[in-house]
């Protein structure tokens, strides 16, 4: 009886994948960072109840975890997009830039529109440079064969150094002594939902953008050749898919939602695009994708996740000596365990596999 | 099998053991001190850091030393926060102020401005004090600078060197001043080089430069290179990272520089005779310190060498300064402190000033 209940363990942990999965990296992180504070001679305690407090003690810390989780979802649902067509996308940051410059220009311009026309207008010229930006790293794959690892990574360079060169130069405020644009004019601000607070409408966008991505990819012909192409490009190709087309626009989705990231933050959160404002959002996107097990409204949770560990740092900063970067072990324990599924799996065998043998080994006496 | 468990479970100790060891290294640097904790009589301080975070032997580690020392010597308690981008700047403000938990918040460096402007908004009655401050606020401190000052003692170095037997030292009686960008704030510190060299040494003939980038070292330090093939002696930089270049250049040509702002003797100690330094540490203090006084007020206010907000830094520095010189500084740098001596402020007083201003021993 005994050895049934193991083997049935064994079978159900074989499968573990997906929501659970990253329930239980999740929760393993915490417990293993705790025993690090713990051994560093910080009290864990006080640490978790710091962030929690940061992230959800009062409305500030709420507003700061959804506006901290507003980049990340979008980052995150970029990279899951292009990893449906079995796309390794790290050009998200560089994306991310471009889409924030196009915001920019078009934001920081007065057009004498009314809102409603000149804040789409803005997002839109987010949108658009992003997406030339990464259908550029699927034209290079698709035309020459380049790697889009390799190209991501390197435009993400060249991105965010146009970008800085902008800055310094054509596009540099009047006077200021800080790398930055002008402010965005009234008319193309994403407006608050709280007056005091960072938080934008864009939190609304991003999680309708990740239903509209799920719905995109399960009920729409183009979807459902992205995913062929994830899953077998030889056979969707002949099934008649046009594999180059597909990863061209798979691409150019992506970065368009990259795009959105850079757009929401300068239209919404800084109100002016200043250099280096990226904090690694487009390579943190890879760690919610990789926690929300690619799944494009499970983004939105593991989103939010890492975002009330930003907002919590804050207050972990603030009110305790333990370092900020105590939270960047966190989340990267998180990523270690969720991007290693047999690491996981491994620790939570052990007991398992002992009780296990010793059954085998009875058994065989018998 | 058994060896995945295995490999599994050590690699997991072993993350966990590193991680540990690397977070032991930390628990030595000083914490900020617990907050709300304030005794009667001291007061309890935020301070905002600049994007650089500490470590950067800058502004940041400055200001640090600076609220560290109030702790110390006024038995004052303080958190501080440090913002990883300028996004952070507002929440970082604002989850200070919302706690109010401080008699004063610190935010530190120009582009903390626009969130500073913001948050005074919603919290009209806390005291902020803004340190290197381009606002002109009544309601918080905005603490600038006389550029003109930080820059006037080196150019007396300079002016005085060039006819001096110093080691590097040449024969023309020329001296140089690179920016990193011609705006009015910097176009002071050249004011006051000029000003400073030519209060004793009237003859003396300045070369400017301008890097166009407080970036590029490579091309702050062909300027400089020029320069000093043109017989200049000896370069004050005013340029941010491209003076890096600068520096560089002097040790490789065997002349002089200055450096600016945080002190940076230590790059090149033979050649960098001093820094024309600001003193965040001295401002940080200062406000702190006023609090506790009953003297703090809003509005813009000016510090130079009296406040010791500026000053001329030769500690690190190798370069060996004749006496006769030593002892001129401290004298005008005296005079300057008392008021006898105002420098001017713009390139239009130089003339009239150094033709009614002249230092005689």
């Amino acid at each position: 009886m005994k050895k049934k209940n193991d083997v049935q363990r064994e079978n159900r942990l074989s499968r573990l994948d997906g929501a659970p999965l990253s329930i239980i990296s999740l929760l393993i992180s915490i417990v293993i960072s705790a025993v690090i504070l713990a051994v560093s001679g910080y009290n864990p305690f006080e640490a978790y109840s710091a962030i929690i407090a940061g992230a959800f003690g009062s409305l500030r810390g709420i507003a700061q975890t959804l506006t901290q989780a507003t980049p990340l979802i979008f980052t995150g649902l970029a990279f899951t997009l292009a990893k449906k067509a079995n796309l390794i996308n790290l050009g998200v940051e560089g994306q991310l830039y471009m889409g924030a410059l196009g915001a920019a220009i078009v934001g920081t311009v007065d057009l004498h529109l009314p809102m409603v026309i000149h804040l789409p207008l803005a997002i839109l010229g987010g949108l658009i440079l992003g997406a030339l930006f990464g259908a550029l790293i699927g034209f290079l794959k698709v035309k020459f064969g380049s790697n889009e690892v390799v190209a991501g990574v390197m435009l993400n360079t060249i991105a965010t150094l146009f970008v800085s060169y902008l800055l310094n130069g054509p596009m540099l405020a009047e006077g200021s002594s800080v790398a930055q644009t002008e402010r965005v004019v009234e008319s193309a601000r994403l407006p608050r939902i709280f007056q005091s607070y960072q938080l934008t409408i864009a939190i609304i966008i991003a999680v309708i953008a990740c239903i509209l991505v799920r719905w995109f990819i399960n009920r729409t012909t183009l979807g459902y050749e992205i995913r062929c192409v994830g899953l077998n490009p030889k056979a969707a190709e002949t099934a008649g898919i046009s594999i180059g087309k597909v990863l061209i626009l798979s691409m150019c989705i992506s970065g368009a939602i990259a795009g959105m990231a850079g757009a929401s933050h300068v239209l919404g959160v800084d109100r002016r695009l200043i250099d280096g404002f990226s904090s690694g959002y487009g390579f943190n996107g890879i760690a919610v994708s990789a926690l929300a097990a690619e799944n494009p409204v499970g983004v939105i949770f593991a989103g939010l996740v890492f975002g009330v560990l930003k907002a919590g740092a804050m207050e972990l900063n603030r009110s305790t000596g333990i370092p900020t970067e105590f939270v960047d072990v966190i989340q990267s324990m998180v990523v270690i365990f969720v991007s290693a599924p047999l690491l996981v799996k491994g620790m939570l065998h052990i007991k398992n596999n002992y009780s296990g043998k010793k059954a085998a080994k009875v058994a065989k006496e018998a | 099998m058994n060896f995945k468990k295995m490999a599994a479970l050590s690699m997991a100790a072993l993350m966990a053991l590193s991680l540990a060891a690397c977070g032991n290294g930390t628990t030595s640097t000083p914490a900020a001190s617990g907050s709300g904790e304030t005794e009667a009589g001291t007061i309890n301080v935020g301070l905002v850091l600049g994007t650089g975070g500490l470590g950067d032997k800058n502004f940041n580690d400055m200001a640090y030393d600076g609220i560290t020392r109030a702790q110390e010597e006024l038995g004052i308690t303080f958190d501080y926060l440090e913002p990883e981008t300028a996004s952070d700047y507002l929440p970082d403000l604002r989850i200070m102020a919302e706690s109010g938990e401080y008699d004063l918040i610190i935010g530190l460096g120009s582009d903390q401005g626009d969130a500073m402007t913001e948050i005074i908004e919603d919290f009209p009655d806390q005291k902020f004090s803004h340190i290197d401050s381009s606002l002109d606020l009544d309601t918080i401190s905005c603490v600038k600078t006389k550029w003109q000052e930080q820059t006037f003692l080196t150019g007396v170095m300079a002016g005085l060197g060039t006819l001096s037997d110093m080691e590097f030292a040449n024969e023309d009686n020329k001296i140089g001043v690179i920016l990193g960008q011609d705006n009015p704030a910097l176009r002071k510190g050249v004011v006051g080089y000029i000003a400073g060299a030519k209060y004793v040494n009237p003859d003396v003939e300045v070369i400017e430069g301008n890097v166009d980038s407080f970036n590029d070292p490579a091309k702050g330090k062909e300027i400089a290179l020029s320069m000093y093939n043109q017989g200049v002696d000896f370069i004050q930089a005013i340029a941010g990272a491209s003076g890096m270049g600068i520096y560089t250049c002097s040790e490789e040509t065997g002349r002089y520089s200055f450096g600016v702002g945080a002190n940076v003797n230590y790059l090149n100690p033979d050649n960098i005779v001093a820094t024309a330094a600001r003193k965040v540490d001295e401002m940080v203090y200062n406000e702190v310190k006023a609090v506790i006084d009953g003297t703090w007020s809003g509005g813009v206010h000016i510090t130079g060498l009296a406040e010791g907000a500026v000053g001329y830094d030769d500690a690190q520095s190798n370069v060996v300064v004749p006496d006769d010189i030593k002892a001129a500084i401290e004298e005008i740098r005296q005079q300057i402190m008392d008021g006898t001596l105002v420098p001017p402020e713009s390139m239009d007083e130089i003339d009239s000033w150094v033709a009614a201003n002249q230092y005689s021993k």
